[in-house]
C-alpha cells in the first residue's frame, strides 16, 4: 500500500517540479517598465489602463524617460487583494519591475505595500483613498488621489453650512472608502444623519434601500460608491420611487459615467473634485484632446490619476537622472513640484500628493460640470 | 525501492527550492497550499462519497483563526497556524455529524450554504475582521527555517512542502489503517458498514473534522503568500477549485489531489492564454474527467495492481469460532406497521442460542422484516427484540455487532471494486478498538492488530472456502461464491449470532450442498444461525427449529418435522401459488 | 412606517416571483430526474444576459427579448443535459457525479460569460414609466414581472394538468420504472423537463434584469435562495416553491427596513441549515 502510495506521489511530486520553468528571463536593457494591478474587467479598471497608457504614448512621442523608451505592464487584480498581491509579485519578482504606478482600492494596495517594501520597490498608487496607504512606514509610496480626510476638509463644511439638511441618509458600500464615509457623515450630522446602509460592493438590487432611504424622509441623501453602475442604480431606484431629495457623492467619483448610467435619475446630483476636464493649462488641454480623439469620451477622474501616477513618477525618474537608483527617484519625488494635469503638485513627507483646489460639480443636462453657488 | 520514493520526492521538492526564483518559489506555495486543500477535500468527496461545493468554508476559517490570534493577540503566527486548525476541525465535526441525515445534494447543499455564511459574517464583522477591507497580517518570522540567501518566499516554501509531506504521511497511515476501510466500507455500503459495526456517526465526523483540519492547515500556509485576509477566502471559487483539483487529479488517492492541487497552480502559468478563462477550462476539463474517466487522472499512469497485494500469513492458527454471548436473544410480541400496513404483527419467539433457527413462511410474510428489527435496522412499532436484559431493539444498527448479532443481506451487499480479503478485512472492525493516535502513530501494537486483523481475514475465507480468491475483485466472484464471501465478511465480526436473509437464493445444486455443509459446521462450533429462506428443503434439512409466518403474524414455531405436518402451514403453502404448492408437495414426498 | 412597509412590500413581491419561477424549475427538475441541478442559477443568468445584449447592443425592443432568452437558453439546457445530466445519470454512482457535473457546467457557463463581458453589470431598459397606488410606487416593469410571473406559473399548471406530456411528465415523476413498462419514451421526457425549467429560469432572468440590471454573478446568489426555497418548501413541491418563493422575497424585503440585505441573507441561509437538519424533506412535507 505505502509503496504504491510512494510511487504516485513521487510522480505527482516530480511533475510538479517539472512544471517550473527557470529563473528570471533577461529583458532588453533599453526598455524601463512600470507595473500596475488594475482591475481590468470593469469599467473602473479600463478607464485607468486608457489613462496610463496615453500618458506612456505621451511621453514615448517626447522621447521616452532618459532616452529609454517606456512600457507599462498590467495585471488583473479584480477588486481582490489575493489577486493584487498575486500580480504585484509576478510584476516585482518575475517581470523585475522596480515601478508601480497605479492601483485601484485601498484594499489591494494596503496588501501590496508588504511585497512592494520586501522588494525595496517604488509604488506611485493612483486612486486609493484610504488614509493608511500613506502610513505604512515604507518610504517608497507615494498617492496621487486625496484621502478621505482631505476630501471632507472642504466638503464637509460646504454640505453643513449650504446645503444644510434637516434629515440625511448615508448608503455605503462595504469597504474601506464607504465605511470611512459613514463615520465621516456620523461625525458630521450627529442626530441628524437618521438612517446609514451599508451594502456589498457587488450588490444589484437597490429597490429595498432606495425605499428605506425615501422612508427615512431625508432631504440629503450621501452616496459612498465606487462603482458608477451601483451608483446609477440606487438613482434610478430612488427616481422610481419619485423620491428627489439633494443627492451627493463623496468627493472625487463624480464623473460623467453616472450621466450616462444613470440617465435623467442623475440630475441635480452633486459632489466635489481636485479635478475638472475644463482645467486650462497646456498638459491638461493636449491631455483631453489626445483622450477624446482616442477614446471618444471625455476623461474622467480615474484616467487622470491613473495619467499623473505614470506622468509624476516618469518626471521624477527624469530629476534623478537614474533609473536605477530608486533612492535618489524617492527624493526626487519628495523634494520637487510636478506639473500634471490638475495644475501643481507636491507630495508631502507621508508620500501624500497635495494640490490647491477642490472643484465642486454637478450633473447638469447630462454633463458634469462646475457648481455656482 | 518503491518505499523510499516519497523520501526521494520528498528531498527532490526540498532541494530545488533555492533553485527558484522568488516568483516561482510563490506559484510553488500556492502549488502546495492547492494540494493540501485538494487532500483535505479527498477525504470528503473521495472517501466519503459526499459532495462538498463550500469546502473554502474550512480553508476561510483557517486562515482567519491563524491571522487573528497573530494580530491581535501576538501569538507566534506558525503556532497560530496549528491552533487555527482547531476550529477547522470543529466546524468539520459539526458538518460531519450533519451528513449523517443529509445525503447527496442536501449535503452539497448545506456546504455550501456554510461557506456563504461564513463569508458574510467575515465581511459584516467589520470590529473584528475590517470586512472588506481584510487585515493585513505582518510577515511572520520563519525561525530556523531562514536559510542563508534564501527569501522569505522560499523558507515559507520549505515549511509548506514540509506541512504538506507530514500531512500525506498522516493521511496515508489513516487510510490504510481501519478508519480508512470504514469510510470506504461506509461510502460503498453504508448497510453493510452498519451491519458489521462500523458507527457512521463516529467515523464521517472525524473524517470531516480531519478534512477541515487540513483545510484550515492549507488557509493557514496561504496568509503568508497573500499578507491579508479578505472574505474572499470563503469565497465560492476556491472551493470549486479545491473540488475540481481532488477530482481531476483522482478521487480516493494520496497522490492524486497533490497532482491536481498542483495543475491548478501552475498550469495557468503554462497556459497564459486562457488567462481570464482558466476556471471555465478547468471546469470543461472536469466534465470531460467524469464523463470520460471519473477515476481521474491519476488512473492514467502506469501502475500496479490496483490492489496491494497481501502476503498470507503464515501460519494460520486463528479459530473461527463463536463469541460468548451473554444471553438468548427474545422476540417479544414484535410489532411493525408501515403507513397502517402491519408487516410484523405481535410475534414472539425465542433465539436460544447454539441453535440453527428457519424463519419460513410466503412471500410478504414479513420474515425480512422481522430480521431488520432483530439486527435494529429498523424500529418496532411495539414489543421489543432482548438479549437477556438488554433491549437490542432500541440500539442502532452498527450496535448490534457489537453484541455479537450480525446479519447478511437479501441482495449480495460487497464492495466490489475491493478485492475478497479487503472485504473481509473491512469487517474485522471490532476485533480490536483502535485509537486515532494509535493508527497515525503505527507502534508495535497496532501493527500487531492489524496482523491479527489479517489473520482472522485469511481465516474467514479459508473457512468459507475463498482462500484461493483472496487476491480477487469482489465484483468478479461468481454468484455462489459472492454468497459465500457474505457470510464469511459476518464471521469476520466475530459473532454469535448469525442473521441470514435469503443466503441460499440463487444458488445451484452443488452450492446449495456447499452451504448446507458450512451451516452444519458453524453450528458444531457453536454459533448460533437464524436463516430466512424460501428454499423449504433445504431449511427442513438444515434447522433445528421453524419459524412460520404468515400475513405477518407468527403461523408456526417448532421442531421441523411438527411444523412441516401442521396442517395451517400446508395451508397457507398451499394457498400460496403454484411454487409453493409445489414446495409444499416436495416437502410431502420426503 | 406602515408606507415603507408597504413599498417594501411591493419591491418583495416581484423578487419574491422570480425565486418563485426558479424554484419552480429546480422542484420540477428534481421531482421527475430526482436530481438537484447546480447549473441552474445559470440559466437564469443566461436569460438576463441575452436581454442585456440583445437590449444594449442590438437595440432589440425588451418584449421581444423575451422569447429569444426562452429560446437560446433552451439551447443552452438542452447542450447541459445531453452533454452534463444524461451521460452520467444512469452510471452505478451517478446520484453523485451528476451533482459534480452540473456544477461543472454551471461554473463553465458562469466563468466563460465572466471572462468574456467581465463582472461590470450591464444595464438593461424595460418597460418604462411609474405607477403610484397610494402611498406605494412601483415601476411598469416590476408589475409585468409579477403578472408574467403569474401567467407563467398559470401556463405552467395548465401544461402539467391538462396535456398529454403533462400527464406523461406526471407519470415520470411517480416512478420511472412503471412508466417506461407502459412505453414512455422516459428520457425525451426527462429532457425536455430539463429544458423547460431552463426556460422558465431564462424568462425569470430576463424578467429581473431591467430590475436589478445584468451581473455575471447574478446566477450564483439567486440560486442558493432557489435552493433555500425548494429546501424549505419540499423539494419537488410545486405549490411549495411558488409559497415559499414570494414568501422569501417578502420577508427579504420587509427585513432590509431592520436590517442589513447581507445579515438577512446570512440569517435566512442559518434557517435553511436548520430546516435541512430538523426536517431534511421540507416544512411542507407530511413527515419529518
Amino acid at each position: 500500500m505505502i509503496g504504491s502510495i510512494g510511487k504516485k506521489l513521487a510522480a505527482a511530486l516530480l511533475c510538479a517540479t517539472a512544471f517550473m520553468p527557470h529563473a528570471f528571463e533577461a529583458h532588453a536593457a533599453e526598455t524601463l517598465k512600470f507595473g500596475a494591478v488594475y482591475p481590468t474587467r470593469n469599467v473602473i479598471g479600463t478607464q485607468a489602463v486608457a489613462g496610463a497608457q496615453l500618458a506612456v504614448k505621451m511621453i514615448n512621442d517626447a522621447g521616452g524617460v532618459l532616452g529609454r523608451p517606456l512600457e507599462f505592464v498590467v495585471y488583473d487584480s479584480n477588486f481582490s487583494p489575493v489577486d493584487g498581491v498575486a500580480g504585484m509579485q509576478r510584476l516585482l519578482t518575475e517581470d523585475g519591475i522596480r515601478y508601480i504606478a497605479g492601483v485601484v482600492s485601498s484594499t489591494v494596495a494596503l496588501a501590496t505595500i508588504p511585497v512592494i517594501e520586501s522588494e525595496g520597490a517604488l509604488a506611485v498608487f493612483a486612486i486609493p483613498k484610504h488614509p493608511d496607504v500613506t502610513a505604512s512606514g515604507y518610504d517608497g509610496i507615494f498617492r496621487m488621489n486625496s484621502t478621505t480626510a482631505i476630501d471632507a476638509a472642504s466638503f464637509n463644511g460646504y454640505l453643513a453650512d449650504v446645503v444644510a439638511p434637516e434629515k440625511v441618509t448615508m448608503l455605503g458600500e462595504n469597504s474601506d472608502f464607504g465605511l470611512l464615509s459613514n463615520k465621516n457623515m456620523k461625525a458630521l450630522f450627529g442626530d441628524k444623519l437618521v438612517l446609514t446602509e451599508t451594502f456589498e460592493v457587488h450588490q444589484a438590487d437597490f429597490s429595498a434601500i432606495a425605499s428605506n432611504a425615501w422612508g427615512s424622509g431625508a432631504d440629503l441623501v450621501c452616496m459612498a460608491i465606487s462603482n458608477p453602475e451601483q451608483t446609477a442604480n440606487v438613482l434610478r431606484a430612488m427616481a422610481d420611487l419619485g423620491y428627489k431629495p439633494e443627492r451627493c457623492i463623496m468627493p472625487g467619483l463624480l464623473n460623467s459615467d453616472l450621466p450616462r448610467l444613470a440617465g435623467e435619475a442623475a440630475e441635480g446630483v452633486f459632489s466635489e473634485d481636485v479635478y475638472l476636464p475644463s482645467i486650462d493649462n497646456e498638459l491638461n488641454r493636449k491631455f483631453v484632446s489626445a483622450y477624446e480623439a482616442s477614446e471618444g469620451v471625455t476623461p474622467g477622474k480615474i484616467e487622470v490619476l491613473a495619467f499623473e501616477a505614470v506622468w509624476a513618477l516618469a518626471k521624477a525618474i527624469e530629476i534623478a537622472g537614474d533609473a536605477d537608483n530608486l533612492d535618489a527617484v524617492k527624493n526626487a519625488l519628495k523634494t520637487n513640484e510636478f506639473e500634471v494635469l490638475r495644475g501643481k503638485v507636491h507630495f508631502d513627507e507621508t508620500g501624500q500628493a497635495i494640490s490647491g483646489t477642490q472643484y465642486r460639480i454637478e450633473v447638469r443636462d447630462g454633463k458634469v460640470v462646475e457648481r455656482k453657488d | 525501492m518503491m518505499r523510499y520514493l516519497p523520501w526521494i520526492a520528498l528531498s527532490a521538492a526540498l532541494a530545488s527550492v533555492p533553485f527558484l526564483s522568488t516568483y516561482h518559489a510563490s506559484l510553488a506555495v500556492y502549488a502546495v497550499v492547492l494540494a493540501l486543500f485538494c487532500t483535505s477535500v479527498n477525504i470528503v468527496v473521495g472517501y466519503l462519497g459526499l459532495i462538498s461545493f463550500g469546502h473554502a468554508a474550512f480553508l476561510g476559517l483557517g486562515a482567519y483563526t491563524a491571522g487573528l490570534l497573530t494580530v491581535k493577540l501576538g501569538v507566534n503566527y506558525w503556532l497560530a497556524v496549528v491552533l487555527g486548525m482547531l476550529p477547522g476541525a470543529a466546524l468539520g465535526a459539526l458538518v460531519g455529524f450533519a451528513s449523517l441525515r443529509l445525503s447527496g445534494a442536501y449535503f452539497a447543499i448545506a456546504t455550501l450554504v456554510v461557506s456563504e455564511i461564513l463569508r458574510i459574517v467575515a465581511m459584516n464583522w467589520i470590529d473584528l475582521t475590517r470586512g472588506a477591507l481584510g487585515l493585513l497580517v505582518p510577515k511572520p518570522g520563519v525561525g530556523p527555517f531562514g536559510f542563508e540567501g534564501l527569501r522569505f518566499t522560499h523558507s515559507h516554501l520549505i515549511i509548506a512542502i514540509l506541512a504538506l509531506a507530514t500531512v500525506l504521511f498522516l493521511v496515508s497511515r489513516l487510510v490504510a489503517s481501519p478508519y480508512g476501510r470504514a469510510w470506504l466500507l461506509l461510502r460503498d455500503q453504508p448497510k453493510l458498514a452498519a451491519s458489521v459495526g462500523i458507527s457512521g456517526l463516529r467515523y464521517k465526523t472525524l473524517a470531516v473534522a480531519v478534512s477541515g483540519a487540513i483545510a484550515a492547515l492549507a488557509g493557514g500556509m496561504l496568509v503568508p503568500k497573500i499578507l491579508v485576509l479578505t472574505p474572499d477566502l470563503f469565497s465560492s471559487t476556491l472551493s470549486a477549485t479545491g473540488l475540481l483539483g481532488a477530482i481531476l487529479g483522482g478521487r480516493a488517492t494520496i497522490a492524486g489531489p497533490v497532482l491536481g492541487g498542483a495543475i491548478f497552480a501552475v498550469a495557468p502559468e503554462l497556459l497564459r492564454f486562457v488567462e481570464e478563462y482558466r476556471i471555465a477550462v478547468f471546469a470543461l476539463l472536469l466534465l470531460a474527467v467524469v464523463r470520460i474517466r471519473p477515476e481521474g487522472l491519476m488512473s492514467l499512469l502506469p501502475r500496479r495492481r490496483r490492489h496491494a497485494r497481501h502476503a498470507r500469513t503464515q501460519p494460520n492458527d486463528v479459530e473461527i469460532a463463536p463469541r460468548t454471548a451473554l444471553a438468548d436473544i427474545r422476540v417479544d410480541r414484535l410489532t411493525k406497521s408501515f403507513g397502517g400496513l402491519a408487516a410484523v404483527r405481535d410475534v414472539t419467539f425465542p433465539i436460544p442460542r447454539g441453535q440453527v433457527l428457519g424463519i419460513i413462511g410466503p412471500n410478504g410474510a414479513g420474515k425480512t422484516t422481522c430480521l431488520n428489527l432483530i439486527s435494529a435496522f429498523l424500529t418496532p412499532s411495539s414489543g421489543q427484540v432482548t438479549m437477556g436484559e438488554r433491549v437490542i431493539s432500541d440500539s442502532q444498527p452498527h450496535e448490534t455487532a457489537r453484541h455479537g448479532i450480525v446479519r447478511t443481506f437479501q441482495h449480495t451487499t460487497l464492495s466490489a471494486g475491493k478485492t475478497v480479503l479487503e472485504n473481509v478485512v473491512a469487517a474485522t472492525h471490532l476485533l480490536e478498538r483502535e485509537t486515532l493516535p494509535g493508527a497515525l502513530w503505527r507502534g508495535a501494537g497496532f501493527r500487531r492488530r492489524e496482523a491479527d486483523r489479517l489473520a482472522l481475514g485469511w481465516a474467514c475465507l479459508d473457512y468459507v472456502g475463498l482462500g484461493e480468491r483472496a487476491d480477487m475483485e469482489a465484483g468478479s466472484l461468481a454468484y455462489g461464491e459472492q454468497r459465500m464471501l457474505s457470510i464469511a465478511i459476518t464471521l469476520a465480526t466475530k459473532p454469535h449470532f448469525l442473521l441470514l436473509d435469503e443466503p441460499a437464493a440463487g444458488l445451484n445444486h452443488s452450492e446449495a450442498m456447499a452451504f448446507a455443509a458450512l451451516i452444519e459446521n458453524l453450528r458444531e462450533k457453536g454459533f448460533t444461525v437464524v436463516i430466512v429462506d424460501h428454499n423449504l428443503r433445504m431449511m427442513l434439512r438444515i434447522c433445528d427449529r421453524l419459524v412460520v409466518m404468515h400475513h405477518g403474524e407468527l403461523l408456526a414455531d417448532g421442531d421441523p418435522m411438527e411444523v412441516r405436518n401442521n396442517p395451517e402451514v400446508i395451508s397457507a403453502y398451499l394457498g400460496g401459488g403454484p411454487r409453493k404448492q409445489k414446495e409444499a408437495a416436495d416437502v410431502e414426498m420426503h | 412606517m406602515g408606507d415603507l412597509v408597504l413599498q417594501q412590500l411591493a419591491n418583495g413581491l416581484s423578487v419574491g416571483m422570480t425565486y418563485a419561477l426558479i424554484a419552480l424549475g429546480l422542484t420540477m427538475v428534481f421531482g421527475v430526474l430526482h436530481i438537484v441541478n447546480f447549473a441552474h442559477g445559470e440559466f437564469y443568468m443566461l436569460g438576463g444576459l441575452v436581454t442585456a445584449l440583445l437590449t444594449s447592443r442590438a437595440g432589440v425592443p425588451y418584449l421581444a427579448c423575451l422569447p429569444a432568452a426562452a429560446i437560446l437558453v433552451a439551447a443552452a439546457g438542452w447542450a447541459t443535459d445531453r452533454l452534463a445530466v444524461r451521460p452520467v445519470i444512469g452510471r452505478p454512482d451517478g446520484a453523485t457525479i451528476v451533482l459534480v457535473a452540473t456544477f461543472a457546467a454551471g461554473l463553465i457557463i458562469n466563468e466563460t460569460v465572466l471572462a468574456t463581458l467581465g463582472p461590470a453589470p450591464i444595464r438593461v431598459d424595460g418597460i418604462a414609466g411609474v405607477v403610484k397606488l397610494g402611498p406605494v410606487s412601483l415601476t411598469w416593469q416590476r408589475i409585468f414581472a409579477i403578472v408574467f410571473g403569474i401567467l407563467l406559473i398559470a401556463i405552467f399548471q395548465i401544461i402539467l394538468r391538462r396535456t398529454e406530456f403533462g400527464r406523461q411528465l406526471r407519470a415520470v415523476a411517480q416512478s420511472d420504472y412503471a412508466s417506461r413498462v407502459i412505453g414512455l419514451d422516459v428520457e425525451r421526457i426527462k429532457s425536455l423537463t430539463f429544458i423547460l425549467a431552463a426556460c422558465v429560469a431564462a424568462l425569470a432572468g430576463a424578467l429581473i434584469a431591467p430590475i436589478l440590471s445584468f451581473n455575471a454573478g447574478m446566477g450564483y446568489h439567486t440560486a442558493i435562495h432557489g435552493f433555500v426555497v425548494v429546501v424549505i418548501g419540499t423539494m419537488g413541491s410545486i405549490p411549495g416553491a411558488v409559497i415559499c418563493g414570494l414568501g422569501l422575497g417578502l420577508l427579504e424585503s420587509v427585513a432590509s427596513i431592520f436590517i442589513g440585505q447581507e445579515i438577512a441573507s446570512a440569517c435566512i441561509y442559518a434557517l435553511l441549515i436548520v430546516t435541512l437538519l430538523f426536517r431534511p424533506n421540507g416544512v411542507f412535507s407530511r413527515s419529518a
